[in-house]
Order: C-alpha cells, then sequence, then structure tokens
C-alpha cells in the first residue's frame, strides 16, 4: 500500500509546478507628449494698423520712411504733404501666445513688396520692425509688434490712393 | 542586429518630430498704403494781382492796404486817382485730387519797393486768412495786405518789387 502512495504525491507536485509556470507580471510604462498651443500673428487693419506712408507729390523721385514708431521721412523732404485725414502710421499687428509661460519665435519681414494703384506700382522695401532679428521672447498674451517701411517713389508717378499687402511671418 | 536597426530608426523619427516643430509658422497679413497728390503752384500775375499802395505824395507814412484792399493810414498825403489800391492777389492752382487739403500760408517776409536806387520797405504782410481748404475746383485764391514804410525824403516815381509766399500743405 505504501508503494503505491508514492507516485501519486510525485505528480501532485508535478501540477503545482505548471501552474507557477502559467503566473504573468506587468510593469507600467510611461509614454508622453509636449502639445504646444499655436501662436499666432494677426494684422491690425484700417487706419490704426495700416502701414500707411501718408501723402505726398511725385514731383521729383524721392524715398519716404516710415519708421517702426510711425514717423515720416524723405530724402526730398519737400515732397511730403501733411494731410491730417491720411496721417503716416506704422503697421501693426498682434502676436498671441496663448500659453502662460513666455515662449520663443523669429519674426521674418518680407524683403519687398508694392502698393499700386491702376498699371503703376511702386516698391516697398527694407522693412523694420521694433523687434530685433532673431530670436525673441514673446511673452504670454498679446505682443504689439509695429512694422516700418521705405517706399521708392518714382518721378511723376500718377497721382492716386496706392494699396498693397505685405506678410509679416512668426516662426516657433 | 535586428534590434540596432530599430533604435536608429527611432532615433531618426523623434529628429524629424523636432525638426518639424521648428518651423511652424504663423503669418499675418499687412496693408500698406501711400496717397500721391498732384503740386499745388503758388501763383501771382504781377500785372493785375499785385499788391497796390495807389498814389500818394512823398512824406506819406504807414500807409496800409489791408487784405480787402482797403487803404488807410498816410493822412494828407493818399491821391485817389485811377491807380487803385488793391491787396494782392494769390492763387493756390491745383488738381481736383487735391480737395480737401488744408493748405497753410506761411509767415510772409518783409520786402521792398524801389524806383533807381531809392527803397520803401514793405512790412506786416499778411493773408486773408492763414489756412486754406482746396476746393474741387482748379484754383483756390487769397489775398495779402501789407504796410508800405515812411517816404519821406524819398523821390517821385513809379517803385515795384516783389514778396515771397510760400505755403505748406
Amino acid at each position: 500500500m505504501n508503494k503505491n502512495l508514492l507516485p501519486l504525491t510525485a505528480v501532485a507536485l508535478c501540477f503545482c509546478a505548471s501552474q507557477a509556470m502559467a503566473a504573468s507580471d506587468s510593469a507600467t510604462g510611461n509614454s508622453k507628449a509636449k502639445i504646444i498651443e499655436p501662436i499666432t500673428i494677426t494684422a491690425t487693419t484700417g487706419t490704426g494698423g495700416d502701414l500707411n506712408f501718408g501723402t505726398m507729390l511725385s514731383s521729383s523721385a524721392h524715398n519716404v520712411t516710415v519708421s517702426t514708431a510711425g514717423a515720416r521721412s524723405s530724402t526730398v523732404s519737400t515732397m511730403l504733404v501733411e494731410d491730417s485725414a491720411n496721417s503716416p502710421h506704422a503697421g501693426v499687428f498682434t502676436v498671441n501666445n496663448p500659453g502662460t509661460a513666455a515662449r520663443t519665435v523669429t519674426i521674418d519681414l518680407p524683403s519687398t513688396s508694392t502698393v499700386t494703384s491702376g498699371s503703376t506700382s511702386l516698391d516697398v522695401d527694407t522693412f523694420t520692425s521694433n523687434f530685433p532679428s532673431g530670436s525673441n521672447n514673446i511673452p504670454a498674451g498679446n505682443t504689439t509688434v509695429n512694422v516700418g517701411a521705405t517706399l521708392h517713389v518714382t518721378a511723376n508717378a500718377p497721382a492716386g490712393d496706392y494699396t498693397g499687402t505685405y506678410n509679416v511671418t512668426i516662426s516657433y | 542586429m535586428k534590434n540596432l536597426s530599430l533604435l536608429s530608426l527611432t532615433a531618426i523619427a523623434a529628429c524629424m518630430v523636432a525638426n518639424h516643430a521648428m518651423a511652424v509658422d504663423s503669418t499675418g497679413h499687412g496693408y500698406a498704403k501711400a496717397k500721391l497728390v498732384s503740386a499745388v503752384e503758388v501763383q501771382s500775375d504781377s500785372s493785375t494781382d499785385a499788391l497796390n499802395f495807389g498814389t500818394m505824395s512823398i512824406g506819406a507814412s504807414g500807409v496800409v492796404v489791408n487784405h480787402a484792399g482797403q487803404r488807410s493810414g498816410g493822412d494828407g498825403y493818399l491821391i485817389n486817382d485811377g491807380n487803385t489800391p488793391q491787396a494782392a492777389r494769390i492763387k493756390l492752382a491745383h488738381q481736383p485730387d487735391v480737395a480737401g487739403q488744408v493748405v497753410t500760408v506761411n509767415q510772409i517776409p518783409n520786402t521792398t519797393i524801389t524806383d533807381g536806387s531809392a527803397t520803401i520797405p514793405v512790412t506786416t504782410l499778411t493773408p486773408s486768412s492763414t489756412t486754406t481748404t482746396l476746393t474741387t475746383a482748379t484754383h483756390d485764391d487769397f489775398t495779402v495786405g501789407g504796410t508800405l514804410g515812411d517816404t519821406t525824403n524819398k523821390p517821385g516815381g513809379e517803385y515795384s518789387g516783389s514778396f515771397d509766399v510760400t505755403v505748406s500743405y
């Protein structure tokens, strides 16, 4: 009788061992993503935001510069007309940083643009902004960017209202 | 080797993501404008538009012709003849595109009228208005009066001269 009992015990042990091999384990992995809120730049349009070179004569060729502060000058000052209904003005843009922390952006200004009236185009170049070239820290919320440029008036360009557009791009 | 390859690929993918993040742009479209206008010309015809103090006898002093052309002063020395006193007429000739433009008359400097070597000062040259709002007409005018200095001891004769009018706009 005792002899028969021994083999049964061995079978039971083997069964237990098989149960241990089916156990599982787990570890917690980490995953992450950084989602940044988009920074936008928007032009302010109208008299309070358009880059306006004001009113001038074209009896002789001259270059009109509007600074980022909105101050106007010309290489031939007598060509400038003081016109309270059409005052010179720097271009105004609003950079919106919707986050809570300052972000770094670069501002890219166009190299050239034009304003046109009918079939006549005048060149605009030497764009400047009140932000230095290269990286700039933009705080959370809205930041105003002023843009100046130089208009090249050709001699005897026809009188008229000249308009055009230009793009200011921020990269981040 | 298989595992190594997978690692390299992962690194490349991470770099691409990083580069893409640096290139996020936002563009604002601004407007630029300028207004070109035709020039305003200041004109005056010396034969018809001159400031004329009229005729007076030697010794007249402080003869005034106002911007309406009325003569005063020079009591006892003024002579009314066919040489009628008048204010100068200044014409601002322009194109209709400058209508609404405000033109300012700068201070007019003193001058003299002469006959031979004799000179008489003309002072207080005063425009009828220091500002003129241009209309759609081809010209807008204003007048200028002045004061003639002392003619005592001056030789008789026809005295003439000119003065400069500068406007800003």
